[in-house]
């Protein structure tokens, strides 16, 4: 296995100085790696990307742990030198195109500002680079979008304008937080696909946020399933679809509507996970999944399971993993 | 954009209507007029038939719709008639009025961004840290200290204790540019004190509301500083509502100026308001009312205009 691109360990975040939003994160990514965090909205996933670049807003706080980036401790580093790293080896592409970019600058000025200051090119070479990475991701009318602004692009080009910007300094590491969600369906997949292609050409290491197992299914290589801020499973995607070993992501994945998988009376209900995420002020001790876990017993509700490896590179923090297997056998 | 001025341009019409008509039947209401003036200042006793004679004169026998039928004729032709006291054209009573206050309004204008905006963009970046404070204080201030207090105070120390700054008159900037500064400073800060106690706020709330947006978090995520991030990427849609209240403050700007003025024996437009509604001159007050009432109504367009040019959003109009 080669080195990780970026390793996080132990992380915890807090908002309010109280309540747990990330609690003892670890995960890692390799070059030309896709890694897809997983979860419900509200479990922690864009907080987590958030504080790899310590872009958190002034409310939450990593209180704990360790963010490697090329050896050093992103979490440890002085302001000045981590700015030299967003942007420019850690890029991150957001969930809403429509606000993430400036409504009153150029698209061409929001694109060549990112190699401006980080290559200390000239204007004119900024922006001729902008005007070839608008062409990579395929932008019709390059010159027109270049000295346009947002308002005139779709949520379509939009999307492709961020992530022109976060390939334009060729970053080793891209984080992108749920850069489909509000996109529509055949969008989706060029977006998706135009990243597989960078990642493809350029080794890039890439950590996907969505709640769409669709996504995942089509892009990712492991697979890191989050609850309540914890970490719950993780294991490479193959393995994932066909044996989740934490009831949660069996959840997840049953939860998912299935073409033939109708009943006798040829309707189908989808299943879902019994019972809501719970409060962050509300955190049940042991293991935050218990509540609605047809699985839980007593040592549940005292104690937060350790991670176990329950297959080859598969961990799962779960009392009776495969709990479910073993009931159908 | 043509087509947007002239519209709005017409929009004013109906609203110098209502200001003209306001500002003629309020005068009347106030109790005497030019004759009762002339009569209590006259040394001999008047007659009743030359109190009579001098009401027709100066048109005042009429009913006071017809005087109105006959003001607003006489302004439609470009006339805006004789001074009541001096005898001598509105207009050219009120032109040479028109450069001092216009000198000092602008130097409160210019003098209130120049603090405001930098003081509310530091203290929206950094709320509760020592600009904030400072800000909330000089808000405070500002918008509880009247003009004349303000007006007072600096010309007992800054002039009489101190010596630094003439106490009080104008000199035109092409006579003397150094004496006119001179003369202008302290009007002008008199003047922007309260103008900069708004203009802070706004600023601050303007600024706050902008770095919330996402793309804020975008341009830190490309590794810009924060001066850069607040410089390249707020500084420019924080402006746009600033602007609208710079625009609409010129109302306030020349309220101000009535008694700003007065304190620093200015011979501006708002002294001569002042000096020519006690004097009962018709003619001049409704005059230089309908000529403000018409400035801000211009201003509050240049404001949509400049917003246009701003905000490409907004260009389609």
């Amino acid at each position: 296995m080669t080195a990780a691109a970026l390793k996080i360990r132990g992380l915890c975040v807090q908002i309010d100085g109280r309540f747990d939003v990330v609690k003892n994160l670890s995960f890692s990514v390799c070059p030309g790696e896709t890694v897809c965090l997983v979860g419900e909205s509200g479990c922690g996933k864009s907080i987590s990307a958030l504080s790899i670049l310590r872009l958190l807003p002034p409310v939450a706080r990593s209180v704990a742990g360790e963010i490697y980036f090329n050896g050093q401790n992103l979490l440890g580093l002085p302001e000045s030198e981590l700015r030299r790293i967003r942007g420019n080896d850690i890029a991150m592409i957001f969930q809403e195109p429509m606000s993430s970019l400036n409504p009153l600058r150029t698209i061409g000025f929001q694109i060549a500002e990112v190699m401006m200051l980080h290559m200390g090119w000239s204007r004119a070479a900024a922006w001729a680079r902008a005007a070839e990475l608008l062409e990579i991701v395929r932008i019709p009318d390059v010159p027109q979008v270049l000295d346009g602004y947002p308002h005139q692009l779709s949520g379509g080009m939009r999307q492709r304008v961020m992530l022109a910007m976060a390939l334009a300094c060729k970053p080793a590491v891209i984080l992108a937080d749920e850069p489909t969600t509000a996109l529509d369906v055949t969008i989706q997949a060029q977006i998706t696909g135009l990243l597989a292609e960078m990642q493809q050409k350029f080794g890039t290491a890439i950590v996907l946020i969505t709640h769409d197992m669709g996504l995942v299914a089509e892009n990712a290589d492991r697979v890191v399933v989050m609850y309540a801020g914890r970490k719950v499973e993780e294991a490479p995607v193959q393995e994932f679809f066909q044996h989740p070993a934490h009831p949660y992501s069996r959840g997840l994945l049953n939860s998912l509507p299935q073409l033939g998988a109708a009943n006798s009376c040829g309707q189908e209900r989808l299943k879902e996970i019994p019972g809501m995420v719970p409060a962050l002020g509300d955190l049940p001790s042991g293991c935050p999944f218990f509540p609605r876990c047809e699985h839980s017993d007593g040592i549940c509700r005292e104690q937060f399971p350790s991670y176990e490896s329950v297959g080859i590179d598969h961990i799962a923090a779960c009392w009776h993993p495969r709990a479910m297997e073993e009931n159908q056998q | 954009m043509f087509a947007f001025a002239v519209r709005r341009t017409a929009a004013a019409i109906p609203v110098l209507v209502m200001v003209s008509l306001i500002v003629f039947f309020l005068m009347r209401l106030l109790p005497g007029d030019i004759i009762d003036l002339i009569v209590s200042q006259a040394q001999v006793d008047v007659s009743e038939e030359m109190i009579a004679e001098l009401r027709r004169q100066y048109g005042l026998d009429k009913p006071v719709y017809v005087q109105y039928y006959v003001w607003v004729r006489q302004i439609l032709a470009g006339d805006f008639g004789l001074s009541f006291r001096s005898h001598q054209p509105v207009i050219e009573i009120i032109l040479p009025r028109l450069m001092p206050t216009f000198q000092i309004g602008l130097a409160a204008l210019f003098f209130s961004s120049l603090v405001a905006i930098p003081l509310g963009a530091i203290s929206a970046a950094r709320p509760n840290s020592i600009w904030d404070r400072i800000g909330a204080f000089g808000t405070f201030i500002g918008a509880s200290m009247p003009y004349f207090l303000v007006g007072g105070l600096l010309i007992y120390f800054v002039s009489l204790q101190l010596g630094l700054l003439p106490p009080s008159g104008f000199v035109s900037p092409t006579d003397d540019l150094t004496d006119s500064i001179r003369h202008t400073i302290m009007p002008a800060i008199t003047l922007a004190l309260s103008l900069t106690a708004i203009l802070i706020r706004q600023a601050r709330a303007s600024f706050s509301d902008v770095l919330q947006h996402p793309y804020i978090r975008t341009a830190y995520a490309k590794g810009l500083s924060e001066t850069r991030v607040v410089v390249q990427h707020a500084m420019k849609n924080a402006l746009l509502p600033i602007v609208t209240i710079l625009g609409l403050q010129l109302g306030v700007i020349l309220s101000g100026a009535v008694v700003t003025e007065t304190v620093f024996a200015v011979p501006g437009i708002g002294r001569l308001l002042v000096d020519s509604i006690l004097g009962r001159d018709y003619p001049i007050v409704q005059a230089l009312v309908l000529l403000i009432a018409a400035a801000v109504v211009l201003a509050t367009l240049l404001v949509d205009i400049v917003y246009g040019v701003l905000d490409p959003r907004s260009s389609r109009m």
